[in-house]
């Protein structure tokens, strides 16, 4: 089943900050790639467990961009801000600096609601694995409904895992420029939170019959590993640096002083990415997604939702 | 300036000056004959403006709706020389006619597959698309709206261009056809050196500005002369430009972690700014209207086109050219053109000199500069940490003599000079400046700085267009020894000519203490080293189109000797064994670490294992004075080079206990795979390296005997060599390719078609080595080099075994596939290779040459054509060793197939047909035995100097030469 969102969904005009209704073409309009133009972060929290992974994830978050930092608790029923932290288990320090709101009713409308009414540069949601027959991410329910409805970043994290610090953003890309739009907001985050950033750069192959898979790289603009490595030592870091020229610098436009690698990955995509992440202890991951899951790129970005040790940030292309 | 309507067309009225539109240089006429056949008496003239247009390279495409017997006999007669540029579309566009190259008509069309798309589907696909000639380069001209083109309705969908319409009756439109036509041949006056080249086959075009391809384009567009090569950069620079200019043969240390020698970038020299009414003009500020660059290969210059239109409504045409003097090599021309399009005004130019230049690796290669403005020219004399000294001067002045200078300031700072030129103009009026540049180092002269002036001093007292002239009579001449022309496969022979370009301005006969790196002089990737590439891909070229400048290239193997004693003697080994990575002294310089782009730290045996670089290196020399007779270097320096690694292979095999020789711990052309025992090309390459050195001992002992060779040593080289372990399978007579790979997992390269990333990055190292998967042509280049001495069944089966599994990770490969694949009759791979072959960098937009082009590649395009599809080859043991032997394979579309070479001091033509081969001996001294080998059976022709001789080819094989008419 794929998911096209904002077909007739909610769009933010990114210029004025403003929500409004509306149609499949006026959501194309709005380029959602740049999460960081919606000040606001907001976290989601639930009577299922303590929130302090998502609450730890936005402070840092929303103090690096300098953006204010907003808790909703969604409910059955409405409850009054001053009982959130009693209702999450927490004590009402835990939630120091958080402006709290109260939404009730089905989680994920809620949300919706709530990001109509004001958006959000990110959101912050907990996965919540085994969802019902519609959580086709695996991530849970709400945390797919964020990844539908928001206009901004979507971090999705295990809620028992803490984020003290991120140092480390790990941005695997396919050589195209679909996937380079999240190199502008990844780069931005990065030098907000004094993080590295690694750029992975993956690549596959299949039998001349299967060629309807690799055409990923038949993208306009789009830049795959040299097909010819006559002497590798010389041929990859040539490569390297123009990928990074060409991406982090005429295409995506990367803040320039950021400590950034480059690497590159081999073998099936989703595994690779999640090894890299593995190998050299991302902290966060960043992922872009098209918005649906039946094509290449829709399992690869739901294999490593599904397979991520770290929080990983989802930017809507 | 009026433009075409929307829809592209163009109406012209009696009584109006022929729109601004058509004063663009096409390259594609498409026209109603029945203009012309109307025209009475006065068609005779249009006929004879066709034929002047296709002789400065204008293609025509003449329509007619009946039989093309009458057309075809009015353009036959008229326009003879130039006739390959014709076409006639009869039959209402159902007949497509060309003409061969003796000027009589080939019907294209006739059994042609697919008859559904028309003859102008047909131009399309196998002349327009292949040539790249853009829509905007198409004009197609029909009498009236329905008439002649217009009216046939699949030609008119088909042919996109700029359409003119002539409304007039007959008579009229025919005068204004010849207006047309007029005005088309006097663009060359109009536009002067600064009009592209007319032939499509002729020009490598880009369009637009795409700051993600950037780096690429200024590779495909570099100009160089063998003594420097500057990228295509734009003149005025902008946000991604990284222009570059490399001094062959000069070196600086880099400044990553290896520290191996680089390139040394010159100081940019090309550096112009552009400030049209105080507003300074950039590719990325301006509104930019119209953009194209053009390297026109027959003149070697790069020529941009450019109009744009500043944030105050400015709008400029602005032109401008660059070439690196073949003529005079330390000789640099830039050439600016600006006409306003509606203001008068004026412009200033600034023509900088800048030291303010760094490597990819970051190095800042120079210590200090001193710049200096002099009272008419500027100059900047730099100093690399090394101790090179390097001097350019510069100078700015009118086009046009007659004209007062511009009224210039020049102004020195730290490490660049400035010359600011401010020159008055008026709407539609064009002016033109140029600007001389020299460049002197202190590796060709003493005092560089003194060099430059005396150079910079006599180029004043010359007119800019004597100095070009004698550049583009510089290229004439190396066109005329190397220009291979194909009838029915344009895609290659432009490819092939992209190719040419690039080697021939990567050489330096003059200058023996430089060889060619990977990327020549076009990019900084590779750093400048010399690689086996040059001996095994590029040498060829050169040996058989210009043998000084393989000399030059063997000279410098020659004098890096003592690098190679160096490093065979550190591994324990005598003789030489050459660098796999060259640069200035001969001591090898590949690292031997490097992170890879997967975060590992890796070792890199290439240095330390491709042994086969000497036995390359040998195979180069001997090849060389095969081809040439070079006595001369025979017992000089090639003899040297032969003895000293067929000394390094006399030591380095061991004897097993089988009796056989054996070469232990290499790396073979394919590097999938280290570390492996008797690798066949290793092998093979070092028994003929042996072969050779006695072989040269022999025929020259004294010599021999000078450098301490013996019968006693030559004799044991003969003695290893008939003992080298070879490979061949017994059982199925296929080339192991090296001890144990039949053993590896079964690998085809079919499972992994589509890929996204090479081969052995998506299977990993560990998995590559374990399995039969193959870089690059291995086992089917030694078939390529060493053909003679690999029995034929052998040389077919190890090529169809070898080819499923060879992936073609390396530039080096498609090349000799095509070539061996021509030659075994393989047309369906021998095409795909030709095709890849040329697409290496032309077909590129994923960045592949962005660190320059792939010179290596380039020269294995002209061997599959010179030596596989032409069949063009020495045969050893020859007692004739003047003879030459043509074996031709020509592709399936392959109409005939032009390739001069020249040979033991003669220059020879080469034209092969289907069925037929035709030599004319252009030059020499004394007459040459050529022979003809189909099949089995040969025939001879002993061809003397200003003669020319043809035969036939039947089934049963050649039918004998004659003397045919000059």
């Amino acid at each position: 089943m794929s998911h096209i969102i904002g077909s007739a969904a909610l769009a933010i005009d990114a210029g004025r900050g403003t929500a409004r209704a509306g149609a499949h073409a006026e959501v194309e309009e709005v380029a959602p790639e740049s999460g960081v133009l919606r000040r606001r972060v907001l976290v989601t929290m639930r009577r299922d467990g303590p929130p302090h992974g998502v609450i730890q994830m936005g402070r840092l978050i929303a103090r690096a961009i300098g953006a204010p930092l907003h808790g909703l608790f969604l409910c059955p029923t409405r409850i009054e801000a001053s009982e959130v932290a009693e209702n999450v288990g927490l004590a009402p320090e835990a939630l120091h600096g958080l402006v709290l709101d109260v939404a009730a009713g089905d989680p994920g409308e809620a949300l919706a609601a709530a990001l109509t009414t004001r958006a959000a540069a990110y959101v912050i949601v907990a996965a919540a694995p085994g969802g019902g027959p519609d959580d086709h991410l695996g991530v849970g329910d709400l945390a797919q409904r964020a990844l539908e409805i928001a206009c901004g970043g979507v971090v999705i994290l295990d809620p028992r895992a803490g984020a003290a610090q991120i140092r480390r953003i790990l941005l695997p890309l396919d050589g195209t420029p679909s996937t380079a739009s999240a190199i502008t907001p990844a780069g931005e985050l990065a030098r907000s939170l004094g993080a590295e950033l690694d750029i992975l750069l993956v690549g596959e192959a299949h039998p001349r019959f299967e060629r309807e898979r690799a055409r990923l790289s038949e993208e306009p603009g789009a830049m795959a590993p040299p097909q010819y490595v006559d002497q590798p030592h010389h041929e990859w870091t040539a490569f390297a640096e123009e990928f990074l020229h060409r991406f982090l610098g005429a295409i995506g436009h990367c803040p320039p002083d950021i400590v950034r690698r480059f690497f590159l990955g081999a073998g099936e995509p989703g595994a690779e990415i999640l090894r890299v992440a593995a190998a050299v202890e991302s902290d966060l991951l960043v992922l872009v997604w098209h918005g649906n899951l039946c094509q290449r790129h829709g399992s690869v970005f739901r294999d490593v939702l599904r397979g991520a040790r770290c929080p990983v940030l989802v930017l809507r292309r | 300036m009026i433009s075409p309507a929307p829809d592209g067309s163009v109406c012209v009225t009696q009584g109006r000056r022929l729109p601004e539109a058509l004063h663009h240089p096409f390259r594609l006429i498409a026209l109603d004959w029945e203009i012309v056949a109307a025209d009475g008496g006065d068609a005779a003239a249009v006929v004879e403006q066709i034929a002047s247009l296709l002789a400065v390279g204008v293609r025509f495409a003449v329509f007619t709706g009946g039989a093309p017997a009458d057309v075809v006999a009015r353009l036959q007669a008229a326009c003879a020389d130039a006739l390959r540029r014709l076409y006639v579309i009869a039959q209402r566009n159902t007949e497509l006619y060309g003409f061969d190259r003796r000027g009589d008509p080939i019907h294209l069309s006739a059994g042609h597959a697919d008859p559904a798309r028309g003859a102008v589907g047909q131009l399309l696909a196998e002349v327009i698309s292949p040539l790249r000639i853009a829509p905007h380069d198409v004009l197609v001209v029909s009498g009236a709206p329905g008439d002649g083109v217009g009216s046939e309705a699949s030609a008119g969908a088909a042919l996109e261009g700029v359409r003119l319409s002539l409304l007039e009756d007959g008579l009229g439109g025919a005068r204004w056809l010849r207006e047309l036509l007029a005005l088309q041949l006097g663009l060359k006056a109009e536009l002067g050196a600064f009009l592209p080249p007319r032939d499509a086959a002729w020009a490598i075009e880009e369009a637009g500005f795409d700051l993600a391809r950037e780096h690429e384009i200024e590779s495909l567009l570099a100009i160089a002369n063998g003594y420097l090569g500057s990228r295509g950069s734009l003149a005025e620079g902008t946000s991604v430009s990284r222009p570059a200019t490399f001094i062959a043969g000069a070196f600086e240390p880099s400044a990553d972690v290896t520290r191996v020698p680089e390139l040394v970038i010159a100081p940019d020299w090309g550096r112009i700014r552009f400030v049209i009414e105080g507003e300074p003009f950039s590719v990325e500020q301006s509104e930019v209207i119209h953009h194209r660059r053009t390297l026109d290969m027959r003149r070697g210059v790069l020529l941009r086109d450019c109009i744009a239109r500043g944030p105050a409504g400015h709008v400029t045409h602005l032109r401008t050219l660059h070439a690196a003097s073949l003529s005079d090599r330390h000789v640099l021309i830039e050439g600016v053109s600006v006409s306003p399009q509606n203001f008068t005004g004026a412009i200033r130019v600034e023509a900088i000199l800048s030291g303010d230049v760094r490597s990819a690796s970051g190095a800042a290669h120079w210590e200090s500069f001193t710049p200096r403005a002099g009272p008419r020219s500027l100059s900047l004399v730099g100093r690399t940490h090394g101790g090179l000294v390097a001097a350019m001067t510069s100078h700015l002045h009118e086009g046009d003599p007659s004209l007062p200078p511009p009224r210039s300031e020049r102004t020195p700072g730290e490490a660049s000079v400035t010359e600011r030129a401010e020159i008055d103009v008026r709407v539609a009026q064009r002016r033109e400046l140029y600007r001389t540049v020299t460049l002197h180092t202190s590796r060709d002269v003493e005092e560089p700085r003194a060099a430059g002036e005396a150079l910079r001093s006599e180029l004043e007292g010359r007119s800019i267009a004597g100095v070009l002239r004698d550049h583009e009579r510089a290229w004439g001449e190396r066109w005329r020894r190397a220009d291979i022309e194909i009838d029915g496969a344009p895609k290659i022979e432009r490819a092939l000519r992209f190719a040419l370009y690039h080697l021939i301005g990567a050489a330096n006969p003059e200058d023996p203490r430089t060889s060619i790196g990977a990327r020549s002089l076009s990019g900084e990737a590779y750093r400048g080293h010399v690689f086996w590439d040059t001996e095994i891909f590029m040498l060829p070229f050169f040996t058989h189109c210009f043998p000084e400048a393989a000399r030059a290239m063997l000279e410098y193997r020659h004098r890096t000797l003592p690098g190679a004693r160096r490093k065979a003697a550190e591994r324990g080994y005598e003789g030489a064994l050459y660098a796999w990575e060259s640069a200035d002294t001969g001591d090898e310089t590949t690292p031997s670490m490097v992170v890879t782009p997967f975060g590992e730290l890796m070792r890199v045996l290439s240095g330390e294992q491709e042994h086969h670089i000497s036995a390359d290196v040998a195979y180069a020399v001997w090849a060389y004075l095969q081809a040439t007779g070079d006595r001369e270097f025979a017992r000089g320096g090639g003899l040297e080079t032969l003895v000293e690694t067929a000394r390094f292979w006399a030591s380095r095999v061991e004897l097993g206990t089988d009796g056989l020789a054996h070469i232990r711990q290499v790396i073979g052309p394919d590097e999938y795979h280290e570390q492996i025992d008797d690798n066949a090309f290793t092998n093979w390459m070092a028994r003929h390296n042996l072969r050779c050195a006695a072989a040269a001992v022999a025929a020259t002992p004294q010599q021999g005997a000078r450098l301490g060779v013996g019968p006693e040593e030559s004799a044991r080289w003969l003695e290893i060599a008939g003992r080298m372990y070879l490979g061949v399978d017994p059982r199925t007579g296929v080339i192991e390719q090296f001890r144990g790979y039949f053993g590896l997992q079964p690998f085809a390269i079919a499972d992994y078609e589509v890929r996204t990333a090479p081969i052995d990055m998506l299977l990993g190292r560990e998995r590559t080595q374990a399995c039969q998967v193959v870089k690059q042509a291995d086992v089917v280049q030694l078939i390529a080099l060493l053909w003679d001495q690999v029995p034929p069944g052998t040389r077919r089966d190890s090529f169809l075994y070898y080819e499923p599994r060879t992936a073609h990770g390396s530039s080096l490969s498609p090349g000799v596939h095509a070539q061996v694949a021509a030659r075994l009759e393989l047309h369906a791979q021998a095409e795909r290779y030709f095709d890849q072959t040329a697409d290496i960098d032309l077909g590129n937009n994923m960045g592949n040459a962005a660190g320059g082009v792939h010179v290596a590649g380039m020269g294995s395009l002209w061997q599959a054509v010179a030596f596989g599809a032409a069949g063009i080859r020495h045969i050893p043991g020859d007692g004739d060793v003047d003879a030459l032997a043509i074996e031709p394979h020509l592709l399936p579309g392959w109409r005939h197939l032009k390739v001069p070479v020249t040979w033991r001091g003669r220059a020879l033509e080469i034209h092969v047909e289907p069925g037929a081969v035709e030599v004319a001996a252009l030059e020499g001294d004394r007459p040459i035995t050529v022979r003809l080998i189909q099949g089995g059976a040969a025939a001879e022709v002993l061809a003397a100097p200003g003669r020319r001789y043809a035969a036939k080819r039947g089934a049963e094989g050649p039918r004998g030469w004659e003397e045919i008419a000059s």
